[in-house]
């Protein structure tokens, strides 16, 4: 499973989210190829306009 | 007996009356404030007073301001303060309002970027005045900051931030603020600093528009990435950004900022 698909699965359709795999940064141009394991702690951040 | 002088300890003979300090300290001097309350009459001090004499639109010179803020927040924490270097990335709602508040206490560079100018819809919520419409936001905000503390530093940068230019301008800054106003901006600024600048924090807000619902309001805490916010209001029509909520969220981002340089916080 990619971080694509996670995301998809979860209907975080949402475009603007960072994604942070065990702690770290995962940036969004490796959404489609980033792998997703077992036991992962995913962190989903979903960022709305304003300010 | 020991008072307190414009916030410094000082020794004063017993039975001195305060406008004998005044004549002694700053003659001319026409506000007297002891203990908090502007005073007209004279009266003997008693020990632990504390006695504050003014000149009406003198500015306090760089020690004197200094010795202020030392004394309001302990000489090892100014010292710390004076001694950090912050970045606002965006000077709209929220970056104008963490700026005045960490200019106000003293921080000791802040690095300012933004591209715009202030505009009269600006002023419902950011720290600009009517007179400055028109001017960039970097300029407006340094005229303003420095007629709080002139004595901080304040390096501007009127550019639109990408991912090339953010490690270069805020360089040296131990916490990078994300203050944009749209999401696809606050995305890029976030990554960015994540990916190219590992020793810094990012402190970003997420969720600012429209009023009340204070329980919402949250600190999300991720590593070396903070966020402040309900993470759920977009601005749309109908939920606008307004001063109060978004001001919240700007002071608990200022806030962080405070706790991330003063509690020396291990890098991730």
């Amino acid at each position: 499973m990619t971080v694509s698909s996670l995301l998809e699965k979860r209907r975080y359709t949402f475009p603007l989210i960072i994604v942070k795999i065990n702690g770290t940064l995962v940036p969004r141009r490796e959404f489609g190829q980033h792998p997703v394991a077992d036991g992962d702690r995913v962190e989903a951040i979903h960022l709305m306009s304003g300010g | 007996m020991r008072i307190l002088l414009n916030e410094r300890p000082r020794e004063i003979p017993d039975g001195s009356t305060l406008f004998e300090l005044r004549d002694k300290h700053k003659p001319g001097a026409d506000v007297v404030i002891l203990n908090g309350f502007p005073l007209e009459e004279d009266r003997i001090l008693a020990p632990g007073d504390s006695v504050v004499f003014i000149r009406r639109g003198e500015i306090p010179g760089e020690s004197e301001m200094e010795a202020l803020l030392a004394a309001r927040h302990s000489p090892g924490i100014h010292k710390k303060l004076k001694e950090s270097a912050v970045g606002i990335a965006g000077l709209g709602g929220l970056g104008s309002a963490v700026a005045t508040a960490l200019a106000r206490v003293g921080i000791g560079r802040l690095i300012l970027a933004d591209f715009d100018v202030v505009e009269p819809s600006n002023l419902n919520r950011q720290h600009y005045f009517i007179d400055q419409i028109g001017v960039p936001k970097v300029r407006a905000i340094s005229e303003t900051l420095g007629r709080i503390n002139p004595y901080v530093s304040i390096e501007t940068h009127e550019i639109r931030l990408d991912e090339e230019s953010i490690p270069r301008v805020f360089a040296g800054a131990q916490v990078v603020v994300e203050a944009f106003d749209r999401a696809e901006a606050k995305a890029m600024l976030i990554e960015t600093v994540l990916e190219r600048m590992p020793d810094a924090f990012v402190v970003a807000a997420s969720g600012v528009a429209g009023y009340g619902e204070n329980e919402a309001i949250h600190t999300h805490r991720s590593g070396n990435l903070i966020i402040c916010g309900d993470e759920k209001t977009a601005a749309a029509p109908g939920m606008g950004l307004m001063a109060p909520r978004v001001g919240v969220v700007a002071h608990l981002q200022a806030n962080l900022v405070m706790e991330i340089l003063l509690n020396d916080h291990s890098k991730r």
